[in-house]
């Protein structure tokens, strides 16, 4: 489990620490056109059975040439989590994103191409997503909140009817070492609201996780996306300082 | 400080100030949910029940009929004195979150307003924060409370259909005068002048029909709602409200009984975004005649911000598109599609090609005072009345005198009988009157009476 002394201590030296003191709560619904990015944990043990839902943007953001990078709360992943001491193993993780009728779309991260081009169940889809709760809470939260779990899916093999994960695809994907590559898909929808059509999906790019202490990482790399040199760089900076950090982190988890 | 003509005349020429003449009466804002407009009407206008004695509409025509969304009234309150009950109707999470203090937007996107941008705009819903007639122009014009002087930052009290646990603002919490009434909603079919045989076999919503057509929309087929395999060729499309209204709130937690923020396909009759009124889904009309002069956009997750918007929908020509169109609404507004009701003052009178809407039942069951009562019929909601956060008196006086007047009201009103197909059934009904009680804004009503107390003195 990750060391929260160690974390606010480094985040103090840098001015960050107020970063990290947002409450965990039931935040608003994901709504239309936005990306949310769902942590839960059906494999823990019961108190460790919540959700994590952060907002990560506009869907116009996530293009096959875009790079949107975004964080983890650290704060709000171990209130979620941290009874289970497998949680970087545990947890699962997913992202999806829908807005509903004809001109609008659905993105949803899967480990192969989604199949489903059927109305119906897409629709349902993109409504299920749009109640879907952000910030951290129960999985089997009740009215007024919609968890992502009930919503989308419950772990990477397991759906509730109606949801996400069981009309579509399952986004899920456990983290392993605290870390996930998930690969987003997008369809989108024409024709008339009688008879709309859903497009055949297409690869948009991959969303990196790592839920690791000391990094709590999001990004998201279009299949087509160039990094700038000064990317490179930082990225670069950001590996060394990353493994600097990792001995003492670990020491202190020892 | 009543405003007859000579006063205002008065005003006009400079020779009465306002401002002097404010101090004689304690003004209190009232907004929030339609549903209960005429109840309040009736219980601000007979004497004993919210006011002490008699009681008088400062504000003139067209605002002083129990229809009207903006209205003054002004009597004695025992502990107050002279008060001006000032009230604009903008819907019941408009309303909870105007007293909170707070704004409430939604996202559209351009295949719904062809303004909004590419990822979608965020709007302010209409009546957030609400315009109140102002005593400066003799309660004929509205202005934001910010421009009336004397007068408070948000609204002091507000009727919702629904709690504030259960709305799109949760927090802070306000001042809750509990339950005053049980608000039923219905489901009624558009007007066609020429229907084709699956029109006329829709009678019914079911629950989890209802849900898929929300949901999925026009590319459901008729067949989910009358189990007739003849039907699959015709779609049906919903008309609805938006984000703001406690009719929908109802609509998605008690009749198709989906998450709240569950995202919806919803459509509307020659209907647009103006300009003027960014993000306001408005219609135009023409009511017809049918075919090319009746044009369909598909609303998604938006509708109107008041049911006279889905009213007018329901009596626009929609024969020969293929849909069967179902509309949601209280029964006043539904009384309104009933009759055909879409123009002149109070929505009198039939314009030109409109037509008739017709009630649908739920579950097999139609609406009426009966069903409500005993449980049958389960899509209904329970009126509250809420207060700022922290509420103290005055307002806390006035907010007490209105739960008293209402319950003295509704213990006045006389089940007709029958049911919405029959008879006019009440558009509030006193929760005594209740055989079954939900412990929360949604779910499977029990048996019993409603547990006590629901209503909280302050």
């Amino acid at each position: 489990m990750k060391n929260q002394l160690y974390k606010a201590a480094l985040l103090a030296a840098l001015g960050l620490a107020s970063a990290t003191a947002a409450q965990a709560q039931v935040g608003p619904a994901l709504g239309a056109g936005q990306v949310g990015l769902g942590f839960n944990d059906l494999a823990g043990p019961g108190s460790a059975n919540n959700d994590y839902v952060i907002n990560l943007g506009s869907f116009t953001l996530f293009t096959t040439t875009s790079i949107v990078n975004a964080s983890i709360n650290p704060t709000t992943f171990n209130t979620a989590f941290n009874t289970d001491p497998s949680a970087l193993n545990n947890v699962a993780v997913g992202a999806v994103e829908g807005v509903g009728s004809v001109g609008g779309n659905i993105m949803l991260t899967a480990g192969t191409m989604p199949t489903v081009t059927t109305f119906a169940p897409i629709a349902t889809g993109i409504s299920d997503i749009a109640a879907v709760n952000t910030g951290e809470y129960s999985s089997s939260a009740g009215t007024p909140t919609a968890p992502f779990s009930k919503q989308v899916a419950t772990s990477p093999i397991s759906s509730v009817a109606g949801s996400v994960g069981a009309l579509v695809a399952n986004p899920l994907s456990y983290l392993s070492g605290g870390t996930a590559s998930l690969t987003l898909w997008e369809a989108t929808i024409s024709g008339t609201s009688r008879t709309p059509i859903v497009s055949s999906w297409s690869e948009l790019g991959t969303i990196s996780v790592n839920a690791n202490a000391g990094v709590d990482t999001i990004s998201f790399t279009g299949v087509n996306a160039t990094p700038e040199p000064t990317t490179y760089s930082l990225l670069g900076g950001a590996g060394l300082l990353f493994f600097g950090l990792r001995r003492p982190f670990r020491k202190k988890n020892a | 400080m009543k405003l007859n003509k000579f006063t205002s005349a008065l005003i006009g020429l400079g020779i009465v100030s306002l401002a002097g003449a404010a101090h004689a009466a304690t003004t209190i804002y009232l907004t929030g949910s339609t549903a209960a407009r005429a109840n309040i009407f009736t219980a601000a206008t007979t004497a004993g029940q919210i006011f002490t004695g008699a009681s008088v509409i400062d504000s003139p025509a067209p605002n002083n009929v129990n229809s009207a969304n903006t209205i003054v009234y002004e009597g004695n309150i025992a502990g107050v004195g002279d008060v001006i009950l000032n009230c604009s109707f903008t819907g019941s999470e408009a309303g909870i979150a105007s007293v909170a203090g707070k704004p409430l937007n939604q996202t559209l996107f351009q295949a719904q307003d062809p303004n909004a941008a590419v990822g979608g705009t965020s709007y302010g819903l209409p009546g957030v924060p609400p315009k109140f007639l102002t005593p400066a122009s003799g309660y004929t014009a509205t202005a934001l409370l910010s421009a009336i002087p004397g007068a408070p930052a948000n609204p002091d009290l507000s009727m919702a259909d629904t709690s504030q646990a259960v709305s799109q603002t949760p927090a802070p919490v306000l001042t809750d005068y509990g339950i005053v009434g049980i608000v039923p909603f219905t489901a009624m079919k558009g007007y066609e002048s020429a229907p084709d045989a699956t029109y006329g076999r829709v009678s019914n919503v079911p629950q989890t029909s209802l849900a898929e057509a929300v949901v999925v929309g026009e590319a459901l087929n008729a067949f989910y709602l009358t189990g007739n395999p003849l039907d699959a060729a015709d779609g049906i499309g919903i008309f609805g409200r938006n984000l703001g209204s406690g009719t929908k709130v109802n609509m998605m937690l008690n009749a198709a009984q989906l998450p709240v923020n569950q995202a919806v396909s919803q459509v509307a009759f020659n209907s647009t975004y103006p300009a003027a009124t960014p993000g306001t889904l408005t219609f135009n009309g023409p009511y017809g005649p049918a075919g090319a002069a009746v044009v369909e956009s598909g609303v998604a997750n938006d509708g109107f911000d008041s049911g006279s918007g889905v009213q007018k929908c329901l009596n626009v020509d929609g024969s020969g598109k293929g849909i069967v169109y179902v509309g949601y609404l209280g029964l006043s507004d539904a009384k309104h599609a009933q009759l055909d009701d879409n123009t002149g003052a109070g929505g009198v009178g039939a314009a030109a090609n409109s037509g008739t809407a017709t009630y649908l039942s739920y579950n097999g069951v139609y609406e009426s005072d009966n069903a409500v009562e005993t449980g049958a019929y389960p899509w209904w909601g329970q009126e509250h009345l809420l207060g700022t956060a922290g509420q103290g008196a005055p307002a806390t006086t006035v907010g007490d005198a209105i739960v008293t007047g209402l319950n003295a009201q509704l213990a006045t009103i006389v089940n007709p009988g029958g049911n919405v197909t029959t008879a006019f059934q009440n558009a509030l009904l006193p929760v005594p009157s209740m055989q079954v009680y939900r412990t929360q804004d949604y779910g499977t009503p029990v048996q019993g009476a409603w547990p006590i107390p629901y209503q909280f003195n302050h």
